[in-house]
């Protein structure tokens, strides 16, 4: 099991994902990004959304890279660092844990 | 930093406990410290549990494997299905019918209390019947033909699952019900789908019709929204995707039979291969039709959602999510009413307005373009949400204020007259009253203080209102107006504008401390010469800081009665920050007024863009917090101290600046802003708190 799949276990395990999915939403919110991929979206489909074709599957291949690269840094380090604390906790507690008979 | 609706009612509300909260500490700072610990134990000693049982999960996964023949996460569901379809069909059938009994005597339970709940909770108790039989026929059917090994096992919890969901969901209504608070929630979560009328797509209602509601409702309740331990439990071990065995950022499931795939080819693949349709997307919880290649919104759909998102935050203790604005009846009438749009787009001069000079009234344009420019307040008075006596409206400046914001929107692009704004200003600070030059900083405060008096008096007037109805108790108004104390106030201005700062002084001679807190709305910087460190003069903002919140010998002239050791003694004093407001904004002191001579010091302060106010607090250490500012509007002074003139800087969108002169308003860049002298720093919280 890679460790990537043993943070996701865990932190669904504990309810953290949760929480760190509604930190996420909120922080995107707050710094504008979700307005402007929202904005993105609708130039995008005021372009391209005249032929019936284009689908939602399109718009999001086309609308992802860009949108991840908006996303700011600050965010990117805030979550990890969030992510961070909640593994050591539960390191220092399963250490606890241990020490306890 | 411009939210959206939904986030501006919670964060105007949740600041109001965070600072009544910081007030109590003002009574009795040991007291406060108790629940916060308390709470912090409280989840350590849930993770802790967690933690526990987080250590057999392999194991536990392992034992899944074998006993419930699930699928290896890494293998194909067809590979291993060949397998083991033998095994589980046996397994299921005497299963099957245990679940039977089970499913009966809910059915038997749910009619029984049948009467007590509300339109949904019968509804499902009818269906109750119906799914019995038809869940049977569907765990058959799949066992012949051996879909996935894990129907099987999925499909005997389903009855049992859906049990809990229904449980959890009237147990969930009942408290909703006893604190009356949801009640309004409910009702226009009814009257929003009577408007909207989502249905779906045609495909989801010819899947609602052969299937009902209840395998979305598990799936949701189990997979997308967690509602209870069990359920994170089985979304940990079960839900990676069936095709490379990937936890993925976004899962998806199938509700026609049990399969999770990541998003694009693997979960296509699948519902082409097997002509599934509809998919759950597990991490927001959307439903995707593939027939239509489209996220499809059905309105029963949500309401379920709603309630397992409910109970998810109810169960881990968090608030719920952020959940889509879904307008109310009221709202869909009043959009309907007024057709006209208008788009806010990058580099456009809307909330943008040049202010008339009514003769050396310069000092309050600056100030207006600071207040308009601050998006706490814009985010208050757009949303329109003072509420005034009509009566008194063109006496209360707040009204006055919200007037202007729609003026600022409108627009148009004419310069406004401020008139009736300094005409009210004039009848409620009638040190400011005249034609002369007046100070930006005494007007600002003032206009601070006038707002919040005027939103405290509509407050208790709508109060009075509201609980004598026509009893005439105008009277009694404004002695309940009087008794709102100083910053125990939830007005929008406090909840923007008012920290609390705290001053120690410690006794030289037993080191004991006595602490008080007074409210701010601005913080006055000192720029002259130190008088004790070697005569330093600051030279930039942290500097002042930095001597605002030094530790200061009051000297032997200045002796202070101590409280611990009941003698007069010299001592020190400090202050600090206890809490920050959202707004802080520093003052200057660049005019000196003093026995000898009454000058202006032009010397240049840096500034930074953004700045982090933590080094200044009263707790260093408490971690919680998140004290980092950004500048956004900066009031300016050219001239002499007697004579001279305003002009502000404000941030207009995120990195575009103007300047404000009177009626011209040019476009500016941050350069010009930070080299700019600096009188009034207006800084504004980055990350607002929820608690």
């Amino acid at each position: 099991m890679t460790v990537s799949a043993a943070v996701d276990q865990y932190t669904v395990l504990t309810g953290d994902r949760s929480k760190i999915k509604d930190l996420l939403c909120s922080r995107l919110t707050e710094c504008g990004w979700r307005d402007e991929v929202r904005l993105m979206c609708r130039t995008i489909l005021l372009e391209k959304g005249t032929n019936n074709s284009f689908t939602v599957e399109q718009l999001i291949t086309e609308v992802t890279p860009k949108a991840r690269t908006l996303v700011p840094d600050a965010v990117k380090k805030e979550l990890l660092m969030k992510i961070r604390t909640i593994l050591t906790e539960n390191e220092e507690e399963a250490d606890e844990a241990e020490d306890e008979p | 930093m411009h939210g959206s609706c939904p986030q501006l009612r919670s964060v105007s509300q949740l600041p109001v406990e965070y600072v009544l909260e910081n007030f109590q500490l003002n009574t009795n700072r040991a007291n406060s410290k108790r629940p916060r610990t308390a709470k912090v134990a409280k989840i350590r000693r849930k993770q802790r549990k967690c933690d526990k049982a987080f250590v057999p999960v392999q194991p536990t996964a392992k034992r899944a494997k074998t006993k419930e023949n699930s699928v290896d996460s890494n293998t194909s569901v067809f590979s291993s299905s060949s397998q083991s379809s033998g095994v589980s069909a046996g397994s299921d059938a005497g299963n099957g019918r245990g679940s039977e009994k089970q499913r009966r005597g809910v059915v038997g339970a749910e009619t029984g209390r049948g009467t007590a709940e509300n339109e949904t909770a019968t509804a499902t108790t009818n269906a109750g019947r119906f799914i019995t039989s038809d869940l049977i026929k569907t765990v058959n059917s799949k066992q012949k033909k051996g879909q996935s090994p894990l129907d099987a096992t999925t499909n005997l919890q389903l009855s049992d699952c859906l049990r809990t969901v229904q449980k959890l969901a009237i147990e969930l209504e009942s408290s909703d019900a006893k604190d009356g608070s949801d009640a309004n929630v409910n009702s226009d979560a009814d009257a929003s789908s009577a408007v909207m009328s989502e249905t779906g797509c045609r495909h989801y209602q010819s899947y609602v019709k052969e299937h009902s509601y209840d395998t979305f409702r598990v799936i949701d309740a189990y997979f997308a929204a967690c509602v209870n331990r069990d359920a994170r439990e089985k979304k940990a071990i079960h839900c990676n995707c069936f095709e490379c065995g990937s936890y993925g950022i976004q899962l998806y499931a199938c509700l026609h039979c049990i399969y999770f795939g990541c998003r694009g080819a693997h979960i296509t693949s699948h519902l082409r291969s097997k002509k599934h349709n509809v998919a759950l997307e597990l991490s927001h919880g959307t439903l995707y039709c593939y027939a239509c290649r489209d996220f499809i919104y059905d309105a029963r759909s949500r309401e379920y959602a709603l309630i397992n998102r409910k109970l998810e935050a109810k169960d881990l203790q968090k608030s719920i999510g952020w959940q889509p604005w879904i307008p109310t009846a009221k709202e869909t009438n009043l959009l309907l009413a007024n057709a006209r749009r208008r788009m806010v787009r990058p580099n456009q001069t809307i909330g943008l307005r040049g202010l008339l000079n009514l003769g050396a009234t310069c000092f309050m344009n600056c100030i207006v373009q600071a207040l308009v420019h601050t998006p706490l307040l814009s985010d208050y008075f757009m949303s329109d949400r003072h509420d005034c006596g009509s009566k008194s409206s063109h006496k209360c400046l707040v009204c006055e204020v919200s007037r202007l914001f729609q003026e600022f929107y409108s627009g148009s692009r004419s310069p406004l007259s401020l008139h009736r704004l300094l005409h009210l200003i004039w009848n409620h600070a009638k040190h400011l009253a005249g034609y002369e030059q007046q100070d930006a900083h005494e007007f600002f405060i003032a206009t601070l203080d006038v707002l919040h008096r005027h939103c405290v008096k509509a407050k208790s007037e709508h109060e009075s209102k509201s609980n004598s109805s026509g009893s005439g108790s105008g009277t009694n108004s404004s002695s309940s107006s009087s008794s709102h104390c100083y910053g125990q106030c939830n007005c929008i201005i406090d909840q923007i504008f008012t920290g609390m700062l705290q001053s120690d002084v410690v006794c030289q001679a037993c080191n004991g401390v006595s602490t008080t807190y007074d409210p701010f709305w601005d913080i006055s910087l000192d720029l002259g010469e130190t008088t004790t460190h070697g005569g330093v003069t600051p030279k930039t903002l942290i500097d002042c800081l930095e001597r605002y919140t030094r530790a200061e010998h009051l000297g032997s002239a200045a002796k202070i009665k101590c409280s611990t050791c009941k003698s007069y003694q010299e001592s020190t004093k400090q202050f600090s920050l206890r809490t920050l407001p959202s707004v802080v904004s520093f003052h200057l002191k660049r005019f000196e007024h003093s026995a000898l001579i009454d000058r202006k010091i032009s010397s240049f302060i840096q500034f930074p863009v953004e700045f982090d106010m933590t080094p200044f607090m009263s707790e260093k250490k408490n971690a919680y917090g998140d004290f980092r500012f950004s500048l956004y509007a900066v009031v300016n002074h050219v001239g002499t101290i007697d004579t001279g003139h305003y002009t502000a800087y404000v941030r207009h969108q995120k990195d575009t600046w103007v300047k404000c002169d009177d009626h011209v308003i040019t476009m500016a860049s941050l350069k010009q802003v930070l080299d700019s002298e600096g009188y009034l720093l207006f800084y504004h919280k980055n990350v607002l708190e929820y608690e």
